[in-house]
């Protein structure tokens, strides 16, 4: 399976669409700061992999899949799509998990700032890398 | 009020850039990956480093360990459930949410609790 760039989901989402996702994204933001100083940074920091953007994905895939087919189809192709973004977002995870430790170890002996650029990139190549991963043992 | 005000703005620009950044490409298992992007994290952590400090900071990202783990159960799980059994999508996204609290929690107890 070739990755390929698509616009047309970004032309097709309404500008409603986008401004929810910033205003969850700030609003979840927001919220993990206010329950690290009211609880502390070790539960805090549990929230930093709240799946609070998720649902958000989730339901503007819906809305898009549901406007692309009739009326007949509209629930399972949009579950199908819910499916195939959870996958995704499964095999993402090992990158998030990644993301977390190196962010916790390496901090130890570089500067933070610089520990979560490693960390963002670790994230990148350990998600790509399960995704291509999976999809070779799938085909072969 | 204006640190609040900062982690909306930071928060709400790094979320919809990774989102927008997942938006582009196809098949949607690979868009799918950005929907675990560490959008909310890189946010909180940068500006509790630079408001509280690294030290403060790391203590955040060791717990984000147990936050991230729990995260994998709660898209795996999600992902079995609706392939074998449907359902209202949205509801099921939402109802699973308790499994991963019930795993940050598991976390909590057994790792991250101070003795």
């Amino acid at each position: 399976v070739k990755i390929e760039v698509d616009m047309t989901p970004i032309r097709q989402t309404r500008w409603t669409g986008h401004l929810r996702r910033f205003l969850v994204g700030g609003l979840v933001t927001v919220a993990t700061g206010l329950v690290a100083r009211a609880f502390g940074p070790v539960i805090g920091g549990l929230f930093l992999a709240f799946p609070a953007i998720f649902p958000v994905g989730v339901a503007m895939i819906q809305k898009l899949e549901n406007q692309k087919v009739g009326p007949g189809t509209r629930g399972d192709h949009a579950r199908r799509a819910t499916v195939a973004e959870a996958a995704g977002a499964s095999m993402g995870s090992a990158g998030l998990l990644a993301f977390a430790l190196t962010a916790w170890l390496a901090s130890g002996s570089v500067d933070m700032l610089v520990a979560l650029g490693i960390a963002s990139g670790l994230w990148a190549v350990v998600a790509v890398t399960v995704w291509t991963t999976r999809r070779y043992l799938m085909s072969s | 009020v204006r640190e609040v005000l900062v982690r909306f703005l930071v928060g709400g620009v790094f979320v919809s850039a990774f989102a927008l950044l997942g938006d582009f490409f196809k098949p949607k298992s690979f868009a799918g990956l950005f929907a675990a992007a560490p959008s909310v994290a890189l946010a909180t952590l940068i500006l509790t480093t630079l408001t509280r400090g690294s030290a403060y900071a790391q203590v955040e990202a060791r717990s984000m360990v147990g936050g991230a783990f729990a995260f994998f159960i709660y898209t795996t799980g999600l992902c079995w459930y609706l392939h074998r059994h449907g359902g209202k999508t949205l509801l099921v996204v939402a109802v699973w949410i308790v499994a991963w609290a019930g795993m940050a929690a598991g976390a909590w107890v057994l790792w991250l609790r101070p003795s």
